[in-house]
């Protein structure tokens, strides 16, 4: 692994504990690895069903939580040893742009206020030169600042205040923007919208974004790599359009046949199976999959499948 | 084709004091008896309001102020509250969107669906009501065992089939099922899609599908309706419609999915939907449509009008 990565996660686990007298515990990250190549910009999107730990992760890499167990390296440094002033340079570098467009507004203030905020936050412009900043960033989302600025949340469409919100990440100029289902709120004709200008600013501005998405059709439209998490672990990291085009993992399989496809002259033919009927499912030592899984072998049950390398990606699956 | 459902000329308004908007603006529509009938449009274009309307579940501030829904040759809107009540569930069964978490956590499933029949049947007995639940139950992919279960100790997907097979407990001719897909993880999702295929061979069941999610559609619907700011703007086999879409809206609309494995440069629709308490004159979608012709589309209402022997569309493009 060289210091070349923008963002490294080694071994990092997070358990949450719940109830009071019986307490339960979740693993919701189990010993995930995984990096974001620096040399330049790229989509890394983070895939997963609901669950399945990927906003976890998010949490973790912005810092609101802190791993159990593991490093967060960006570029070559541990994000968790940080102190206040290199977490400042930090929060600027890496920037977050999440799900709901709809509430991440505070509905007594224009919009300017989300801007102007982040931009003295940051420490990244001070008196007039603030305008110029905000009015830079709209414009780079393809807004035009005399029509957006002074206007209050409600008086915006969703595709308009999610425009917005990755304005206002772009302010302390990032180099990574960790995107939280940015899109999956947001209707068809807006979403291809905000997709092209992840694109664009990914060609323009170099940014690099993590994509967390349950959507595999979206995330494969904008991707360069993916990594597919179950149930808390990786099952499998590498270029998107060979993971997607030829998905080796059993989970990844299952994945990518489910995707409705938008054509009706290719419906699904075969039928998959209803889902486990009894709920109660005994605990798994070996692959998290194993109970679903159509491939699975007696050695499955031993131990979690290592991710190892397969070809020019990584899977958790001892069929490799 | 025998009609199963007519509405005529369908008009719902929300009103306040001092404006009206119109949801449902003057809908036309037919669904033949044992098809899955499709309903697609973006957020607030009217598809639930519709929906709600066909059993008169519209609440105030929102009226039907206009129209018929004629259902088996009576029109529902002209019966009065216990016979609508006759209908409700027992000819015509409704999944509202999230239904799934409707269920009451407090009660055992067999519980609440012995509810819904003795509401209907007063005098049916208890073994009766068991032994149709647990044939049901069978026939939606659940073990008869979770009848005796806890909503809480069920997936998402599991409560789906739950509430799917709740809606089917008194045979209906008529299913509605609004966004039974939505939030449901992908894998899950195409198991209720295969489901709600197949209740519709097994039963007969005819279906009205309300998604948004044209994947769906295309995977599951025979003739498809597209909905624009409370008109229907486009009706249709599903096949031709994707193959050949012929309103600007529908044509955008599926240029702006993402299919996985594509890289081609997806096009978002400029522009907003129209703020339906100010419409503009002439066809709705004129503001944000490439190919209105001046003088015509921004001044003269388009009529659905039949094109082909199966297909409908409302747009100046087609005149002759």
């Amino acid at each position: 692994m060289s210091n070349l990565n923008l963002l490294e996660l080694k071994n990092v686990s997070k358990t949450f504990v719940s109830g009071f007298l019986f307490k339960k515990k979740v693993v919701a990250v189990d010993n995930v690895s995984f990096s974001i190549p620096g040399e330049k910009p790229v989509i890394f999107v983070l895939a997963g069903e609901s669950g399945s730990g990927k906003s976890t992760i998010a949490r973790i890499i912005l810092r609101f939580i802190k791993p159990d167990k593991g490093e967060v390296l960006y570029r070559g440094r541990n994000i968790l040893t940080f102190n206040s002033k290199e977490l400042l340079l930090y929060r600027r570098e890496v920037q977050a742009v999440f799900q709901d467009p709809y509430s991440a507004f505070n509905p007594v203030y224009p919009v300017d206020h989300i801007l102007s905020l982040t931009a003295r936050r940051m420490e990244v412009a001070q008196g007039k030169e603030i305008e110029e900043v905000i009015d830079e960033a709209l414009i780079s989302v393809g807004l035009r600042p005399e029509e957006i600025r002074g206007k209050y949340p409600y008086q915006l469409s969703g595709g308009q205040r999610q425009r917005i919100l990755l304005a206002r990440a772009l302010i302390p100029r990032p180099r990574l923007i960790v995107a939280d289902e940015p899109v999956s709120m947001l209707d068809a004709s807006l979403r291809a919208e905000i997709l092209n200008l992840m694109l664009d600013l990914k060609a323009e501005h170099r940014v690099s974004f993590l994509y967390i998405t349950h959507d595999l059709s979206t995330a494969s439209y904008v991707g360069d790599y993916i990594a597919v998490l179950y149930k808390g672990s990786l099952a499998e990291v590498g270029p998107i359009d060979d993971v997607v085009s030829n998905p080796y993992h059993p989970y990844t399989q299952l994945l990518m046949s489910s995707i409705p496809i938008p054509d009706p002259s290719k419906r699904w033919q075969e039928k998959i199976a209803a889902p486990e009927i009894s709920v109660a499912r005994e605990p798994v030592s070996g692959c998290k999959f194993y109970d679903r899984c159509p491939l699975r072998k007696e050695e499955c049950r031993r131990a979690p499948p290592p991710l190892k390398k397969v070809g020019n990606r990584h899977v958790a699956c001892y069929l490799y | 084709m025998r009609v199963l459902l007519k509405i005529e000329e369908l008009t719902v308004a929300y009103e306040s004091d001092s404006q009206r908007l119109l949801a449902v603006n003057n809908v036309n529509l037919e669904i033949f008896q044992g098809e899955i009938f499709g309903l697609a449009g973006e957020s607030a274009c009217g598809k639930t309001t519709l929906a709600n309307s066909i059993l008169r579940l519209i609440k105030p501030p929102g009226r039907i102020i206009g129209g018929k829904v004629i259902f088996d040759g009576v029109d529902l809107l002209s019966l009065d509250e216990n016979e609508l009540q006759k209908i409700r569930w027992e000819k015509i069964a409704y999944i509202p969107q999230a239904s799934m978490n409707a269920l009451n956590p407090v009660l055992r499933i067999y519980d609440q669906l012995a509810d819904v029949v003795r509401a209907h049947r007063k005098d049916i007995l208890d073994e009766e009501i068991r032994k149709r639940a647990e044939e049901l139950f069978v026939s939606v992919g659940l073990a008869p065992e979770v009848l005796k279960m806890y909503p809480h100790e069920l997936s998402g997907g599991m409560r789906q089939r739950v509430i799917i097979a709740m809606s089917l407990i008194l045979n209906p001719k008529l299913l509605i099922a609004d966004e039974p897909t939505t939030a449901l993880d992908v894998v899950v999702q195409r198991g209720i899609i295969q489901l709600l295929k197949d209740i519709n061979k097994k039963f007969g069941t005819t279906i009205l599908l309300i998604t948004h999610d044209m994947a769906v559609h295309a995977q599951i619907v025979d003739r498809l309706a597209v909905m624009y700011a409370g008109k229907i703007v486009e009706v249709g086999p599903v096949k031709d419609m994707f193959e050949k879409p012929l309103h600007p809206y529908t044509q955008m609309l599926i240029a702006s999915i993402p299919r996985a494995g594509e890289k081609r440069r997806l096009s978002g629709i400029p522009g907003l939907p129209p703020d339906l308490r100010k419409l503009p004159p002439g066809c709705l979608f004129h503001p944000r449509c490439p190919f209105r012709i001046l003088g015509r589309c921004d001044s003269i209402e388009p009529e659905l009008k039949q094109v082909s022997k199966d297909r409908k569309v409302a747009c100046h493009l087609y005149d002759r």
